[in-house]
């Protein structure tokens, strides 16, 4: 009996101190907020403040999770400074290649999906739920820099994640909009959940079609730049080049694995202290470049495009037709729209049929871009 | 009892101190959420805007469709459709909805701009072709219109509850006979899972007719 109750009381131990060692390591998530579809989170979650973000969010059939803005504080001296009007997942292009004209899906338009119910599961240990549909974590996210000559030698970041689930019929798609200490931004969607039932083992590409309004410290006064890097032929040095998109107007641009395209927004006016105008790059990340050839696909044929703000261009689809009206895209309000794909070859990891019916689950493929701060500090606030 | 509860209180002890670094010592948040507004520009950061409410859904589709009636009678004659409404994200002063119509005659997209507060229309734009949502009450009528159909029928009989689940379809080739049609595919879900290799049924709704296709078993390309 004895043996029995040191037994159960050592359990008992174990699980609070399991529960609470988990609950101690998730980083702690900043209150406050105008509603549920506003977000603060300072950094380091624990500790005096370095950095904040303040995100406003929203959710909207046929849209999904989207940003609604986002601002963010250097330093806890300086005022809230605006990055992002708006930044949303435009469509989701879904052609498959068995030629099908019947199987181009525009995932995001044609259909009337509605978002998933967070769940337990979805939190996880360290999440916190907004509203019905979105998730809010803050994560570590590793190390921030690494430098042996400085103690300590190491600086961990951190993340505030906002996510949610948009039930795409067979297949589920995670939006993420993850706003990180350092000032960056990363763009993600995951397709996930189950092969199309007409032809699910046929080779599939989803294409992610983000439309971002950059703004930095307000809408006007940004200019759109591309940025691109070449290996002199025969020698030993290279050029970087950081130039107005497109000559300066309205147009697109294609990402060239050996070129590191990149494309850039810069306000004019504001400058950091050190003289230097404050920019966002966005950084892509893709195993390529999707083109697709069916009529009415011209917004495949590019990976990035850059317009001039107009309230009721938010399709991407149609982003080949905005750009003819050849509008400047220098000092003025500028929205970057861009592409990454999911080439979707199925596996057997996918599932198989069994009496008829279809049963497993892809797993999650996530595509997206990153937008970077370039002289927007004086210097990293996190060194050392 | 109260030596075994000292003995795991020890253990507890000893084992937190090798992993929880909960209890180091941080100095209180300097920041505190909410307190503080104000942006580089000058002003104040706005409250977020709100998704439309069902009322401001229904005034911006009516204010929509009775903009476009008085624009071009012709226009907006035949079968059009309110198929959605968002709350439009814009840098313009007041409340704003985006709202789209769709007319079949053309397969024809019209897309306006509302302002709430003044009940006025302040844009609106037209396109062809583009991927434009369905209404609700377009999948219902093709819902019923696939229930009518042998196949679909033989279906719902052998298994029972069964979803018929909608998909769009946008041909995108000029010679397609759907092409510039309202068309749904419908998948068809159990609750064990979605069926495969059934026939494929598509319900044509500009040209009211239900197309079915019988499948051959599909044989997985291991690559």
């Amino acid at each position: 009996m004895r043996t029995f109750r040191i037994l159960a009381m050592l359990s008992i131990a174990l699980v609070a101190h399991v529960a609470t060692a988990q609950t101690t390591c998730c980083p702690t998530h900043t209150p406050g907020g105008a509603s549920i579809y506003e977000v603060t989170q300072q950094f380091p979650s624990k500790g005096p403040m370095k950095t904040a973000w303040l995100v406003q969010w929203s959710i909207a059939t046929h849209v999904g999770l989207y940003i609604t803005g986002a601002w963010f504080r250097r330093t806890p001296a300086e005022p809230w400074m605006r990055i992002l009007w708006d930044g949303r997942v435009s469509e989701i292009f879904v052609p498959y290649h068995d030629g099908d004209p019947w199987r181009r899906f525009y995932d995001l338009r044609d259909f009337s999906w509605q978002m998933a119910k967070v769940t337990p599961e979805d939190l996880g240990c360290c999440g916190k739920q907004l509203g019905d549909y979105v998730v809010r974590e803050v994560r570590d996210r590793g190390p921030l820099w690494k430098d042996h000559h400085v103690s300590p030698p190491v600086y961990r970041g951190e993340e505030l994640v906002l996510w949610a689930t948009m039930m795409a019929g067979n297949y589920d798609y995670m939006m993420q909009y993850i706003f990180r200490d350092d000032g960056s931004i990363g763009f993600r969607l995951g397709a996930t959940a189950q092969n199309l039932p007409s032809a699910p083992w046929t080779t599939h590409m989803h294409n992610g079609l983000w439309r971002v309004d950059v703004d930095l410290a307000g809408f006007p006064n940004d200019t759109a730049l591309a940025m691109s890097h070449h290996e002199t032929p025969a020698g030993l040095s290279a050029t970087d080049k950081m130039d107005p998109f497109n000559g300066g107007i309205e147009g697109s641009l294609d990402w060239d694995p050996l070129e590191f395209t990149e494309v850039a927004v810069r306000d004019e006016v504001v400058k950091n202290g050190r003289s230097h105008n404050i920019q966002y790059d966005l950084m892509p990340m893709r195993a390529g470049n999707a083109r697709h050839n069916g009529p009415n696909e011209e917004f495949t044929q590019h990976d990035f495009w850059v317009t001039r703000y107009d309230p009721a261009e938010l399709f991407y689809p149609q982003v080949a037709d905005y750009v003819k009206a050849k509008r400047p895209v220098t000092n003025t309000d500028v929205v970057l729209w861009h592409a990454a794909s999911l080439h979707h070859m199925p596996r057997d990891e996918d599932g198989m049929e069994v009496d008829g019916v279809w049963v497993g689950s892809a797993l999650v493929m996530f595509a997206g871009f990153d937008l970077r701060p370039r002289n927007f500090f004086d210097t990293t606030p996190f060194y050392p | 009892m109260q030596r075994t509860f000292g003995a795991c209180l020890v253990i507890l002890m000893l084992a937190c101190a090798t992993t929880y670094d909960g209890a180091r010592p941080v100095a209180a948040p300097m920041y505190a959420a909410g307190l503080d507004r104000a942006t580089s520009e000058g002003g104040q950061i706005p409250a977020p805007p709100m998704p439309l409410s069902d009322a401001e859904t229904r005034q911006a589709a009516s204010a929509a469709l009775t903009e476009l009636r008085r624009r071009d009678p012709a226009l907006a004659a035949g079968r059009i459709f309110f198929v959605h409404a968002e709350m439009l994200n814009d840098k313009a002063a007041g409340r704003r909805a985006l709202v789209q119509h769709y007319r079949y005659e053309g397969d024809v997209t019209f897309t306006s701009i509302v302002d709430l507060a003044a009940n006025q229309v302040v844009d609106v734009r037209s396109a062809a072709h583009v991927p434009t949502p369905l209404s609700p009450e377009e999948v219902s009528a093709a819902q019923t219109r696939a229930l009518q159909e042998a196949p679909v029928r033989s279906l719902t009989s052998q298994y029972g509850q069964v979803t018929l689940e909608p998909r769009a379809i946008r041909s995108t080739s000029p010679d397609d006979p759907l092409f510039g049609h309202r068309a749904i595919e419908f998948f068809f879900l159990t609750p064990r899972g979605y069926l495969v290799n059934t026939p494929r049924v598509i319900v044509d709704l500009t040209a009211d007719r239900v197309l079915i296709q019988e499948r051959p078993p599909s044989a997985p390309p291991h690559m």
